[in-house]
């Protein structure tokens, strides 16, 4: 189930980025973070590949997004455990 | 831990984009070091990291590097970098830095002096000069690749060079030349903002190349229509964004691009007009040869004949209808269509022939030369291009595409270096796979070479069947292995002389890109402890053979064959560290370079532009004016200043020496070892978005080892269902050469299809080239690395496997 880190660049008129926060922090699949500028970072956890294509074009399509950049991606399962690598070594 | 995995990697996740977010609005990502009131001083470098090339801006405060940004003035990324190019900066600060030579002694690493380890060096060599290898990579800088060659080819008549390069891209030298008669591609990154269909043919730019897959995802999120096309082995990153998704067995790569080309052919779908002014046809040899033989128009027809769309199916398992719209894109003329590769063409045991084929493809279909239309190939190393494939530092070759075997090309070299005539050795020296065979062969068995000297690259990692051609060192008393690194690695464990070696902006530099650009940088800070550049310690070597009265250190007049002087002609003796930035020796042998890449229309910028520049790419040419102009589209009338006024197009390297490129046949063939009974599944191997290469440098960046901290094995989940294998369960992956233990990640990162296996390589802990096969390109000389058969089972089942091939 991907799970990705993104950054959006958003534009600076407030009406459309108050619209966006309140848009992207109503749905269960988006972390934010802290606005940095005109960057937002948000974690991004989706069921599956067809949702995640959707999500995209969805937070593409928000008032204040101006780009969407991927900057890490993990494709995990809940049960999945973290291996430590003592575990490993061999 | 109590945290689940899940909310780990989101937490990750967040933590890594809060980080560019951070980056991006100018705020420090390195901060903790960063002390109020002191000045951040600020340059630019290309990142240390991939063949994008991207450039940062890097932060300096108080002679450490405290800041990166994504530089807003480089083109090749605009401003953006990717998770592992913000965190560049903190590869100089790894805890177990090398800081001074350690020699082994009675099998134990003890420190010793510059001057000593110099002189081992030098008394190796100067015992057998013949039997010493010198082994770098496409991380070598433009300066450090060009003065190992000199020293190898001009100093000790020795061919025996050779780079890590050869393990990635090779084949896609084979293909440029044998299509093009020259090496490298035609378009560049621009056609990536143009194209309308971007074609992936098996690589994973989400991934591996993540600033230029944004650089096109962008173009969506701006409401262009982009089409893009995954082809692979299994799905990905990529795959996620793709609006076709083409999955094929592995090899079959060959039979899908011949299933295009046949019904471009079959509907008159391909550029009459293109095809008659421009190209040949061209087929294989028996044995065969880089540039084979002329073929007519009608027997390629004839020899793509059984390759329907059925049959290709029948092959590659890609639908039949799949085949039919890649030749309905293709057949478009009003489409702008890129292909993109990288390893997944490269690492083939048919590289060369899937190179060609793919350049066929474009070829045929007139697909070529417009921006958008190109066929491009990207590196993995940050100068693989420049440093690699024009320096030439490989065992055939010799500075701006000439090669030994041919004696004018000698002759030039000879000159140009003012060495007597028939000091270059006409005969290639020993390619990667068989320098390290024969290092790991007893002398008295034929293994002719006794000393390597590894710079800047890891083969005990990076090298495949490492039980034969690199462990198989061990226990060769007369083996020396001489290694220059910045951190501990497979390698330095058996190396018996250890330099520690200055890192990135810790030194100048110059690298060149995928898109042939080349870019420079300064020292920015001191490396750590006794670290040096690796090009003083080749200089300082070659000093210390010619004080030992080794005769080819002496050029025609009897001097030293290394020359550096000031503005008033006194030589500058560099070769004594307190004197090495007396001047500016990457400028002085950049300068001697740069007029030998005139040869093959490949003209380097003067070292002073590349100063002003975020790169130029090459070739650049002067103004009338007197500025320099760098070119976007090579062979194409309207950018290239080299085409003929009137031509339109022109292949002025052309093997046929009629300015036509060739399009080739080369038909599909099985891969070299398949799944069978004993050894049932695929085995592919790669990298991830965190580590670069073999990670020495990524696993020490706390956020980097934090979001993907080991080595796994990605399996199909009904592949591990019948075998009982749990999600997290450590299992062995074996072969008929190795075996290795690694923890099962049921889908991974990707989605595996059932009957394949992917490991990634960047974990020196878990070896995965221990297992693969290193069977080679008979062209390119490269590894194929994504695909041998191997097999897995649990660790109590270990005494049923059969028992290893006999190494
Ligand atoms: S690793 Fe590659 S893509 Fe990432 S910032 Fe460096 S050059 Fe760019």
């Amino acid at each position: 189930m991907p799970i990705s880190g993104l950054l959006l660049t958003l534009n600076d008129n407030t009406v459309a980025r108050s619209e966006t926060l309140a848009a992207l922090r109503a749905r269960s699949e988006f972390e934010l973070g802290d606005c940095f500028g005109s960057w937002l970072p948000v974690a991004m956890d989706a069921p599956d590949d067809e949702d995640s294509r959707q999500l995209h074009d969805w937070i593409a399509s928000l008032p204040a997004v101006e780009f969407v950049d991927v900057v890490s991606v993990h494709f995990d399962d809940d049960k999945s455990p973290v291996t430590e690598i003592s575990e490993v070594q061999l | 831990m109590n945290l689940t995995r899940r909310r780990f990697v989101q937490l990750s996740a967040l933590a890594a984009a809060t980080s560019v977010a951070k980056a991006r609005a100018g705020v420090n990502v390195l901060a903790e070091n960063d002390k109020p009131g002191a000045e951040i001083k600020w340059d630019k470098a290309p990142c240390r990291f991939c063949g994008t090339g991207c450039h940062v801006r890097v932060g300096v405060q108080e002679g450490k590097v405290v800041a990166i940004q994504g530089d807003q003035l480089a083109e090749v990324n605009k401003g953006l970098l990717c998770v592992k190019g913000y965190h560049v900066g903190a590869i100089l600060y790894g805890k177990d830095r090398l800081t001074q030579p350690l020699l082994r002694k009675n099998g134990k690493l003890e420190p010793i002096s510059w001057d000593e380890a110099v002189e081992v060096i030098a008394k190796r060599i100067q015992a057998n000069p013949k039997s010493f290898a010198m082994y770098g990579s496409g991380q070598w800088t433009i300066p450090e690749g060009y003065a190992a060659l000199k020293l190898m080819k001009a100093g000790l008549s020795n061919n025996h060079i050779d780079a890590n390069a050869r393990l990635c891209m090779s084949s896609a030298v084979t293909g440029y030349l044998s299509t093009y008669g020259v090496d490298e591609p035609a378009g560049c990154y621009d056609d990536l903002d143009q194209c309308d269909v971007l074609i992936l043919w098996g690589n994973n730019p989400a991934e591996m190349h993540p600033v230029l897959f944004s650089r096109v995802v962008d173009r969506r999120s701006r409401g262009e229509k982009i089409t893009l096309i995954d082809m692979g082995t299994r799905r990905t990153r990529t795959t996620e964004y793709a609006d076709h998704y083409m999955e094929f067995r592995p090899q079959s790569d060959l039979a899908i691009a011949n299933g295009i080309a046949h019904l471009l052919i079959k509907n008159g779908t391909y550029d009459k007009d293109f095809v008659a002014k421009h190209c040949n046809f061209r087929g294989d040899t028996d044995p065969v040869s880089l540039n084979g033989q002329a073929i007519s128009f009608d027997d390629f027809k004839k020899s793509l004949e059984t390759y329907t769309p059925e049959y290709v199916e029948k092959i590659s398992g890609v639908p039949a209808e799949k085949i039919r719209l890649l030749a309905d894109l293709f057949g478009d003329r009003k489409l702008r269509i890129t292909s993109l590769w990288c390893m997944g063409m490269n690492q083939h045991t048919r590289g060369t022939a899937i190179n060609r084929l793919v350049h066929g493809v474009h070829l045929l279909s007139g697909h070529f030369g417009r921006p958008g239309d190109a066929p491009t190939s990207l590196t993995g190393q940050p100068s693989a291009c420049g440093t690699v494939r024009e320096v030439g530092t490989l065992s055939h070759g010799l500075p701006g595409g000439r090669v030994v075997a041919n004696a004018e090309h000698r002759a030039e070299m000879e000159k140009h270096w003012n060495v007597e005539a028939g000091r270059i050795h006409p005969t290639p020296g020993h390619h990667t796979v068989l320098m390290w065979e024969k290092f790991c062969t007893p002398t008295e068995q034929g293994g002719d070479i006794d000393t390597v000297w590894v710079q800047v690259t890891n083969p005990g990692q990076s090298l495949p069947n490492l039980h034969k051609l690199f462990r198989g060192k061990k226990n060769l008393e007369n083996k020396f292995l001489i290694v220059s690194d910045v951190y501990p690695t497979a390698t330095t464990e058996l190396a018996d002389l250890i330099l520690p070696a200055a890192l990135w902006v810790e030194k100048n530099g110059i690298y060149g890109n995928s898109e042939r650009r080349t870019q420079q940088w300064f020292k920015m800070v001191n490396p750590p402890g006794q670290a040096r550049p690796d090009c003083w310690m080749t200089l300082a070597v070659a000093r210390k053979l010619y004080d030992l009265g080794l005769p080819g250190l002496r050029d025609k007049d009897g001097k030293f064959l290394f020359r550096f002087t000031d503005d008033s002609g006194k030589e500058v003796p560099v070769w004594d560290f307190a004197h090495y930035y007396d001047t500016n020796v990457d400028r002085a042998l950049y300068e001697d370079y740069r007029p030998l890449t005139a040869l093959k229309h490949k003209n380097v910028a003067p070292y002073d532009e590349l100063i002003k520049a975020r790169g130029l790419r090459w070739p650049v040419v002067e103004q009338k004016d007197g500025s320099w102009r760098e070119t976007k589209f090579r062979f194409s009338e309207f950018d290239d200043p080299f085409v003929k006024k009137g031509a339109e197009f022109q292949f002025y390297h052309s093997v046929t020496k009629d300015d036509r490129a060739l399009i080739w046949f080369c038909p599909y063939e099985p891969a070299e070892e398949e799944p069978d009974k004993e050894y049932p599944f695929w085995l592919c191997t790669g990298r991830v978005l965190e580590h670069w290469h073999t990670g020495t440098m990524t696993m020490r960046v706390p956020q980097l080892n934090g979001s993907m901290p080991h080595a796994y094995l990605e399996m199909n989940p009904e592949d591990a269902r019948e075998r009982g294998f749990a999600n997290g369960e450590i299992v062995i992956v074996a072969s008929r050469r190795g075996r290795i233990k690694l923890p099962v990640w049921l889908n991974g990162r990707a989605r595996p299809p059932r009957g394949t296996l992917f490991v990634p390589f960047f974990d020196e802990r878990l070896l995965i080239n221990e297992v693969t096969l290193g069977a080679v390109d008979p062209h390119s000389k490269e590894p194929d690395y994504k695909k041998c058969s191997a097999t897995v089972c649990k660790l109590s089942e270990e005494d049923k496997l059969a028992p290893l091939a006999k190494r």
